[in-house]
């Protein structure tokens, strides 16, 4: 490295040597640190968000039982009835099949005794 | 100041005084200006009070505070875009004669450190305001040894070389 560089280095490091902050810097950051310790160490209020409170829950739970029970109750009774209708109209169906059957059966007896000559 | 009342703790009170002149001229070549470079600096102290936990000895404080502050002035710059773009390319060959004395010297130079990008300023800073050597630097910003000698060649012309030129023609 020749002489020229040497002192130009000299020079640099000349004009970047250090300089003194403030004199009220070290008391600045101090103060903005203990104020962050504090900030710190104050209890946290919680903010619950209004969706995760139990009485909104319990609410918005009754509202949906409100909502939704007398409607299935209606239908599952309603289901039941026509169930029941349907199975009266089988019995029914069964009875007047059997009804006939011994109608016919009857008149049938009925005729042979007229056919045969006494 | 033993901020966190515990005697094993490092003193933040006086790693503060030992380092604030480092931390805030770091900031200083970078950002221009004393107020937003005491902005600077502050914080970086204040994001090292959060980090006090993890440090374990005044030379590992001076380390993180010298590293977290070229990082933290590199971004800054970069966010303002304070730099004037004039690439390494534009300089000129370094010139013979040697000059006299100038007492505007120093804030000619500095003004002519503002045409260096911010990773070049760095490694100059690192070298003539820290007196890091080029290892030390390479390892603080992470960039090849090679590098750092690079840019110390090319800022030192680059400087050199604008110098001489002002002092031609004023």
């Amino acid at each position: 490295m020749s002489n020229q560089d040497q002192d130009f280095e000299k020079e640099l490091r000349m004009a970047l040597r250090r300089e003194e902050p403030p004199a009220d810097f070290a008391a600045k950051v101090l103060a903005r640190a203990k104020e962050s310790k504090t900030a710190e160490e104050r209890p946290k209020v919680v903010e619950m968000p209004v969706w995760r409170r139990p009485l909104v829950w319990a609410v918005a739970a009754g509202l949906a039982v409100t909502a939704l029970v007398p409607p299935a109750v209606q239908q599952y009774q309603q289901r039941r009835q026509e169930e029941r209708a349907m199975k009266a109209e089988k019995e029914l169906l069964f009875a007047l099949s059997i009804t006939r059957a011994k109608l016919q059966h009857t008149r049938e007896k009925i005729q042979r005794s007229t056919r045969q000559p006494l | 100041m033993n901020v966190t009342g515990e005697s094993a703790q490092l003193d933040f009170a006086a790693i503060l005084k030992d380092n604030q002149a480092m931390v805030f001229s770091v900031a200083l070549r970078f950002v221009r200006d004393r107020a937003a470079a005491e902005e600077l600096a502050q914080d970086v102290f204040l994001q090292f009070y959060q980090q006090l936990a993890r440090i374990e000895s005044p030379a590992h404080a001076t380390w993180w505070l010298r590293r977290t502050v070229c990082h933290r002035s590199i971004d800054e710059v970069r966010k303002r875009k304070l730099r004037p773009r004039v690439g390494l390319e534009s300089a000129p060959e370094p010139a013979e004669p040697s000059r006299p004395p100038d007492p505007m010297l120093r804030g000619r130079l500095l003004k002519l450190m503002e045409l260096l990008p911010e990773k070049a300023r760095m490694v100059v800073v690192l070298r003539y305001q820290e007196d890091l050597d080029p290892s030390e630097i390479s390892e603080m910003l992470a960039m090849p040894v090679s590098t750092v000698k690079s840019h110390l060649h090319r800022s030192l012309a680059l400087l050199r070389g604008r110098l001489q030129k002002q002092e031609v023609c004023p």
